[in-house]
């Protein structure tokens, strides 16, 4: 349950209650169509319409951005009221729905669960309008829309994992998704393959950035032991899904998985490698927590941000895949979500420390300088 | 309520569900190394989903039938996810989107079916009453319609 309410923005919560009373209430409004295509786009366009009316509510936008807001919100209400009676709905729908889809992809609204769920919501009445009727054309319309919910689920897919990438680029300011003036962190509640608990604060404090130092000095100490890939395969890492190359080879022990300790600098329960050309770098270290959902400790406060990945693991053929925004997998997969982690660099990447990522061409070029044979 | 109608509506949700998996199949696969491997089980799906769905639209009880199952299917998938993530090394995770598109979207769909499915079992066949066999019947729940819910 805690991870559903993550996903959801505060500052769209109020329009989320807004849509979905109006769901209840439609559902029990009297008369209208007795069609069920139109009490479905009635439902669908009541729900969008009212959230979009209720969004500026605690949401700091600007006066262009509420008027876009406003607007909307009265668009899809007129065409839910039109829906109700049995009167054409289905062209201004057919026509409001993407055109305010792509207003959010392309306004830098960055979606949370609910932004994603709207989206889905306005794309099922975009489908309603044009695949259930000759005169667009059944096949066409089917077509646009499986095409449409699968498009604007990849643009919210790549720009979530774009600004998750992002944090390599300040390590003291982790702002993963921020928009509205850096109000928000939606991106953080994508839920699409990370999941990231919400800051309390967005600015370290001085103990806080005192303690992420000593921790970073710490990690540093205690793996320098393993510089040598042969001297962490001897101590008990073992390969990754039997990955031993690359830029990014993740080795794990199983034993500091379950000591029961988190963030022990002398045991990390994973090293991170560059491994090319016959040569080894030890990059960094990923500390992960013992038992999946418990939250990372976090000594640097918003510096030492931990993240989760929900991941799908399919059974037929076997693979690994991430969740999507929509909160699916493949068919015959399986959806988990694996223990909190943290990496720490020990070679002072671009971003310090703590950044999520270490560019390929860096890690490269370190490498190159650095490798140790193996 | 008209069983054109739901037919449609089951259409539609049908297809988001497609739109759905074939995200989710790309995310695996660029995640496996494009392998084109793991894109037979999930394309098998999508078609059987959008095979059946016209079925049901023509008024076919395989359809129908079919849908229930794939559907049933997703939710056993879920509780299957749900299961594992009791596990002290893997949660699960829920969501607002998980909930519309893996929880409400097949219930939803499975029952309309199981509606019209029922819809078409209770119905008399004319044989049964000594009718003479002729064209379907446009009232009869499932027989052939031009889909249409409503004015565009």
């Amino acid at each position: 349950m805690s991870t559903l309410l993550i996903g959801i923005a505060p500052e769209h919560a109020a329009g989320l209650v807004a849509g979905l009373l109006t769901l209840v209430v439609g559902a029990m409004w009297p008369g209208g169509s007795p069609s069920l295509v139109d009490k479905w786009a009635r439902a669908l366009l009541a729900f969008s319409g009212a959230l979009h009316l209720f969004l500026p509510f605690g949401h700091p936008a600007g006066a262009l951005m509420v008027s876009g807001y406003v607007l909307s919100g009265l668009a899809f209400l007129v065409l839910a009221w039109r829906a109700h009676v049995g009167r054409g709905w289905r062209i201004g729908t057919a026509i409001l729905a993407p055109v305010t889809v792509v207003a959010y992809l392309i306004n830098g609204e960055d979606p949370d669960q609910v932004g994603i769920l709207t989206m889905l919501l306005e794309l099922t009445a975009f489908g309603l309008a044009v695949a259930t009727t000759r005169r667009v054309g059944r096949v066409f319309g089917s077509v646009a829309t499986v095409f449409t919910v699968f498009l604007a689920g990849a643009v919210v897919w790549i720009a979530s994992f774009v600004a998750h990438q992002a944090t390599s680029a300040d390590s003291q300011n982790p702002s993963v998704g921020h928009s509205h003036e850096g109000e928000h962190e939606h991106l953080a509640r994508a839920q699409a393959g990370v999941i990231m608990r919400p800051l309390p604060s967005h600015h370290a404090t001085p103990a806080e950035v005192s303690a992420s130092i000593d921790l970073a000095a710490a990690t540093s100490r205690g793996v320098k032991r393993f510089a040598r890939l042969e001297d962490a395969l001897a101590a008990g890492y073992q390969f990754n899904f039997g990955q031993d190359k690359g830029l990014n080879v993740h080795l794990e022990h199983k034993e500091y998985k379950k000591d029961g300790r988190a963030l022990d600098p002398e045991k990390p329960e994973s090293l991170v490698y560059v491994i090319e050309d016959g040569k080894a770098t030890l990059l960094g270290v990923v500390y992960v927590m013992e038992k999946a959902g418990d939250p990372g400790l976090a000594p640097g406060g918003p510096i030492t941000r931990w993240h989760a990945h929900n991941l799908c693991v399919s059974i037929m053929p076997p693979g690994l895949g991430i969740v999507t925004p929509y909160g699916g997998c493949p068919a015959f997969s399986v959806q988990i979500t694996i223990s909190e982690m943290m990496h720490v660099w020990v070679v002072d990447p671009p971003g310090g420390p703590f950044a999520e990522n270490i560019p390929d061409e860096w890690a490269r070029s370190y490498h190159r300088e650095h490798g140790l044979p193996s | 309520m008209d069983t054109t109608s739901k037919a449609s509506v089951v259409f539609v949700l049908l297809l988001v569900q497609a739109g759905t998996i074939l995200l989710a199949t790309i995310g695996e696969l660029l995640f496996m190394g494009g392998l084109p491997f793991y894109l037979i089980v999930p394309v098998i799906r999508v078609t059987l989903l959008l095979f059946f769905g016209v079925m049901m639209l023509r008024g076919s009880r395989t359809g129908l039938v079919g849908i229930i199952v794939l559907q049933a299917l997703s939710l056993a998938g879920l509780m299957f996810s749900i299961g594992v993530g009791l596990l002290p090394q893997v949660d699960f995770t829920l969501t607002l989107t998980g909930l519309a598109t893996t929880v409400v979207l097949p219930i939803v769909a499975g029952f309309y079916c199981v509606q019209m499915l029922l819809g078409v079992r209770r119905e008399p066949r004319p044989s049964a009453l000594g009718a003479q066999a002729g064209p379907p019947d446009p009232t009869l729940p499932l027989a052939p319609q031009p889909i249409s819910g409503g004015r565009a």
